[in-house]
């Protein structure tokens, strides 16, 4: 199908996009790499009055690096950041990436993209809240930071309010001594997945778990943190990991729908938390993530 | 800022296939429509329209991306390859298209523009992919005909003499 019929403005800036969005208010989307959106757009399941494209904004799309991680620009295409070297500071961005689409899509589609759409099956809004991360959310009102956990709200829904654009991803830099996994499992490659886990873990020198984060997606209206906060302080074992298997299947209300039933959904969860467990905290182990 | 407005159709340039090309487009239209409707480019093929098939994939700026999920009027003043660049003229085949022919990659032909085009950007980029890498990329087209052993017989024979194996 085509689009409904919708204005197009190009700002040169993120100041002009906020002016846009400022002026359309609800009329108005954003559109970065377009791989959700174009879709929703020619399949009339939204017509905005007005297209804000923030593709040639410069400085956009760049990756910034400090000493508490890293900031990806609303522009930066999933593929480059594939290959971005600076991303391996946050190794379960680099994880979950390949999981994201075909490389085709990649080439044209967005981390924040990707985040601001949040698709409640979607790899990267996933990831963002196992690496503890946050949305930076600009509008002429200014600047303000809300964690990944406050911002996914539920299916396609978040906090960012309809004057605001997302302008930047926040990524803390994984600790020493940690590991991450992520995983998933979809019927073809490259499709939604049907559950997708994704873990962050760091031990201290004698090898006991000091933090830990392991969360799921495809089974609720948002990807969820399981509460894993009784395991801080246990040495990883089987013992351990069975409790997370546990865990993830009592955290979760999965839907049954035309991919699979929600009996199918908790078994495949329990599986997917303790293999993304078990990688994570084999990487921290061996003393670095792999990447 | 530069505005358009939705009625309004506004001239949209690019390069297709090495020459400088120029047509109108209202800021709904996608870029595979402009391709075959305007520019009368019709080697780009429209499956799906939502960015599953892979059929209307072509190169934008050297990269691989599907013309059905960008509108005409975002790629203004870039650089296009489509199918019909691919071959120095219309009566010869590329190495690529050759092994095609040869490992009968194709029946019907539908899906083949898009995934020669995605092709053209895997392998300039994995000079000696394996089997498992060449799947992952087809992941991203789909052909009902051939079940892809003869498109990935086909990648692998390129491939190999490219790398001189």
């Amino acid at each position: 199908m085509k689009p409904a019929p919708f204005a197009y403005v190009r700002p040169l800036s993120i100041a002009e996009a906020v002016a846009a969005l400022g002026e359309h208010g609800s009329a108005g989307r954003i559109i970065a790499g377009g791989q959700s959106l174009g879709a929703m757009l020619n399949m009339r399941l939204v017509a905005p009055k007005v297209l804000v494209d923030i593709n040639r904004i410069a400085g956009a799309n760049s990756i910034e690096k400090d000493r508490t991680g890293i900031r990806v620009g609303a522009t930066v295409r999933q593929s480059d950041a594939l290959r971005h070297t600076d991303l391996n500071a946050t190794p379960l961005i680099k994880e979950a990436l390949p999981h994201v689409g075909h490389f085709q899509t990649r080439n044209r589609g967005t981390i924040c993209g990707s985040i601001a759409h949040a698709d409640p099956s979607a790899e990267l809004p996933l990831a963002l809240l196992v690496s503890d991360g946050a949305v930076e959310l600009r509008s002429k009102r200014g600047t303000r930071i809300v964690a990944a956990d406050d911002f996914l709200v539920s299916t396609l829904t978040t906090a960012r309010r309809e004057d605001e654009m997302v302008v930047a991803t926040l990524w803390p830099s994984a600790p020493a001594r940690s590991g991450c996994a992520f995983d998933e499992f979809a019927i073809r490659g490259g499709d939604y997945a049907i559950v997708a886990a994704a873990a962050q873990v760091s031990l201290d020198a004698p090898g006991n778990i000091t933090s830990i984060r392991v969360g799921l997606a495809g089974v609720g209206e948002r990807p969820i943190l399981i509460d894993t906060s009784q395991l801080i302080g246990d040495k990883p074992s089987d013992g351990v990991a069975e409790e997370i298997m546990d865990r993830a299947r009592r955290s979760i209300e999965p839907i049954s729908d035309m991919q699979a039933s929600a009996e199918y959904r908790t078994h495949l969860a329990g599986i997917f938390a303790r293999r993304v467990f078990d990688a994570a905290i084999r990487r921290a182990q061996e003393g670095a993530s792999r990447v | 800022m530069f505005e358009v407005a939705c009625d309004a159709s506004i001239p949209v340039r690019v390069t297709l296939n090495g020459v400088a090309r120029e047509g109108l487009a209202s800021p709904r239209m996608q870029l595979a429509d402009f391709l075959r409707h305007v520019l009368r480019a019709y080697g780009t093929h429209v499956g799906c329209e939502h960015g599953i098939c892979g059929a209307c994939t072509v190169l934008i700026d050297g990269r691989a991306v599907r013309a059905c999920m960008i509108f005409a009027i975002q790629v203004d003043g870039m650089d296009i390859r489509t199918v019909e660049g691919l071959a120095a003229s219309p009566d010869e085949l590329t190495a690529l298209q050759a092994a095609f022919k040869k490992h009968h990659a194709l029946q019907c032909g539908f899906c083949t523009p898009g995934i020669l085009m995605s092709c053209t950007q895997f392998l300039a980029e994995h000079p000696a992919p394996t089997e498992a890498e060449i799947r992952e990329m087809l992941t991203g087209h789909l052909c009902r005909c051939t079940g892809y052993k003869g498109i990935v017989e086909a990648i692998k024979e390129v491939a190999a003499a490219k790398s001189g194996a």
